[in-house]
């Protein structure tokens, strides 16, 4: 996976439930750790990333949550006043315009633009920060789990087929160039060590059309380190224990049975896995976060998976 | 009268294969039943013993089951869906041909966030409508947070009934404000003419079925809300899950809508032993297994006991906190088995699941 932490901007997609915010962040953190300038933002004001780190209420400006990484929460009403102001040069009186209600019907009725204007904010964070703003190396973003981050990467060509001329057909150009460019940006797909995330996950990287140019790497969400030996040895442990007299070493089947089923399942993903660096004719390299087995993740275990990252990202 | 069954909850929790053997279950009681996925999900459709899955209901055997009804199981295509709707109620053909030909409406079709959702309560009533079933399960799309499925087709549907855009972009309706008049200059500016010009014929054709959205809006407002219809939550055996649990449950009494109960997916039961279990009590070696490998594998299974306890200690205790945090009823699902799925396996499900009915 090396390279990816020399790019720009980082998408990580996934379909809900995969652990895409957790993928994320554990990214920016090893980015972090590797001395990158990042951050890493949530769309649509979602702010599991900041719970996490104990973070108040909403934010839309950045804030610090380990050396050289920043976490943000970006709403689609904040991007629009701030693209108002940056790039229209609105005044005030203005700006009130564009945040009134007739305004924020139309934004809601375009499809793909509230993508579009966080997108656009994020661009700006990037390439043209401002006197006084912060200087990233790195922007990550945890894309919404709706149409599974597809509708956030098709976003400029929605709106290019829809306007023709005006500000919004140039963001969406402005934007279409940083995603035309697999030097700055880059996809990362997130899934689960299953037979159905996987499978989602190929279709995804395959639906991504234009973008797939972009798909750079894997994160494999909640591995587990093999508990069982393989195959043939299974089949053994499975003729002899289904066929006890002891009720209790039937239940020891049983009891064993869900830790084969998700050692298969995993073993069988990362095979599938491997066939998406067939289909797309290039290597897309496959990167592990351990399953962290008691319940809800702490800063400390977000720390320990960047750790376990960081040397998969950079080699 | 058709019920209504609909399973809620976040993504990844086995909504759709939960929906899936909510209907094998109910067609083997004898009920005559839809199942209207959202995902595209081609194990499902294969576990269903389908090739594929489309916006039309296609049958599925249940031969091997006795089942005294029939399944049926369909996966939205909200662009379809949308296109049958204007068909079935544009005032004429003309009408409708020039909507499907609209720019905007081609955005809005395949692209509007949301869209999915209401149009997954369309589908559901034309499926109500049709009066062919007995029950419709609905499995919903996957969003972040269960409570989308609800606002979204408000949203969207506000929009298409009489949004401010409606008038704002049908200029010829007379006295417009001050600020109307300087927001639509100002969008002028922002997307150019054509977009607007496009979206103005958007709404000035689809106001022609305004009346017929607004009160199919209606209808399926008083559906979900009628005692025809039973929603389930899906979860993890999760602690994390309590917050979306809790925030659903309210979301859904504060609609007047049915919370059922809690179906608690890919629960690990707690190990039952007579005695404790120890390397003695296991058999000798297999035949072809020489004894040191054989010691390996017995030691390595003996090992996932006590990691088999813990998980089930943390999944009861997060069925507790699960159960405090909806106020509702809980039915745990255990795990499917390794392999391939078959319908036998949904059906499998079965005695785990409420009564449904």
């Amino acid at each position: 996976m090396s390279g990816l932490l020399d790019r720009r901007f980082v998408v990580v997609t996934g379909k809900g439930g995969v652990g895409r915010s957790t993928a994320a962040v554990t990214l920016a953190l090893a980015a972090g750790k590797a001395g990158k300038r990042t951050c890493v933002v949530e769309l649509y004001g979602n702010r599991r990333i900041a719970q996490w780190f104990g973070l108040g209420d909403r934010s839309y400006k950045a804030c610090s949550i380990a050396p050289n990484v920043d976490t943000m929460s970006l709403t689609a009403m904040d991007a629009m006043d701030d693209f108002g102001q940056r790039k229209l040069k609105l005044d005030a009186l203005v700006r009130m315009v564009l945040n009134s209600r007739v305004t924020h019907a139309f934004v809601d009725a375009i499809p793909g633009l509230h993508d579009l204007v966080q997108l656009g904010k994020l661009e700006n964070m990037l390439l043209e920060p401002l006197p006084g703003d912060a200087h990233y190396d790195l922007v990550i973003v945890d894309a919404p789990a709706t149409g599974h981050g597809l509708t956030l990467l098709a976003a400029p060509q929605a709106m290019s087929e829809l306007t023709k001329i005006g500000p919004f057909h140039e963001l969406a150009s402005i934007i279409a160039r940083l995603l035309d460019d697999p030097k700055k940006s880059a996809v990362v797909l997130v899934t689960l060590p299953e037979e159905l995330p996987v499978n989602e996950g190929i279709e995804l990287a395959l639906g991504l059309g234009d973008n797939q140019k972009l798909l750079h790497s894997v994160i494999m969400n909640q591995a587990r380190p093999p508990s069982l030996p393989p195959v043939p040895a299974w089949d053994h442990i499975h003729a002899l224990l289904s066929t006890a007299p002891d009720p209790d070493l039937r239940e020891l089947l049983r009891v064993a049975e869900p830790f084969w089923r998700r050692q298969l399942s995993q073993e069988q993903a990362l095979h599938r896995l491997k066939t998406l660096a067939e289909l797309l004719n290039r290597q897309i390299p496959i990167a592990q976060l351990p399953k962290v087995e008691h319940g809800e993740l702490s800063p400390d275990d977000l720390h320990i998976l960047a750790e376990q990252l960081l040397p998969q990202v950079t080699t | 009268m058709t019920q209504v069954i609909v399973c809620c909850g976040a993504g990844g929790t086995g909504k759709t294969t939960t929906a899936a053997a909510i209907g094998v279950k109910l067609a083997i009681q004898g009920q005559r039943v839809a199942v209207l996925t959202i995902d595209p999900a081609k194990r499902l459709a294969d576990a269903l013993g389908l090739g594929s899955l489309d916006n039309d209901p296609k049958s599925v055997s249940l031969t091997e089951l006795n089942a005294r009804g029939t399944l049926h199981a369909l996966m939205l295509d909200r662009k379809a869906t949308f296109d049958a709707m204007v068909i079935a109620h544009s005032p004429n053909p003309d009408v409708a041909e020039r909507l499907l030909a609209n720019a905007y409406y081609q955005a809005v079709s395949t692209r509007l966030t949301g869209l999915h959702e209401y149009m997954a309560t369309e589908k559901l009533q034309q499926l109500v409508e049709s009066g062919l079933w007995d029950v419709v399960v609905l499995d919903t799309p996957p969003t972040q947070h269960a409570i989308d499925f609800f606002h979204a087709p408000e949203r969207v549907g506000r929009l298409f009934e009489h949004g401010v855009l409606a008038t704002l972009m049908t200029p010829a309706r007379g006295l417009v404000g001050v600020a109307t008049r300087r927001a639509v200059g100002l969008l002028e500016r922002l997307a150019g003419e054509s977009v607007l010009h496009d979206i103005a014929e958007f709404f000035r054709l689809i106001s022609g079925l305004s009346e017929i959205i607004r009160s199919r809006n209606m209808q399926v407002h008083a559906l979900l809300r009628s005692d025809r219809t039973r929603f389930y939550q899906v979860t993890a055996p999760a602690l994390d899950a309590c917050e979306e649990v809790e925030g659903f449950a309210s979301l859904l009494r504060e609609q007047g809508m049915r919370l059922e109960g809690l179906l608690v997916n890919r629960v690990t039961p707690v190990p039952q032993f007579t005695a404790p279990l120890v390397r003695e009590r296991l058999p000798e070696a297999p035949l072809g297994v020489p004894d040191e490998e054989w010691d390996t594998m017995a030691n390595a299974l003996l090992a996932l006991i006590p990691r088999a306890e813990a998980r089930a200690q943390q999944h009861e205790r997060a069925i507790v906190a699960l159960k405090r945090s909806a106020h509702t009823e809980v039915w745990k699902l255990p795990e499917l088995p390794a392999g391939v799925r078959t319908i036998d396996t949904l059906a499998g499900l079965g005695p785990h699941l409420p009564p449904l009915l």
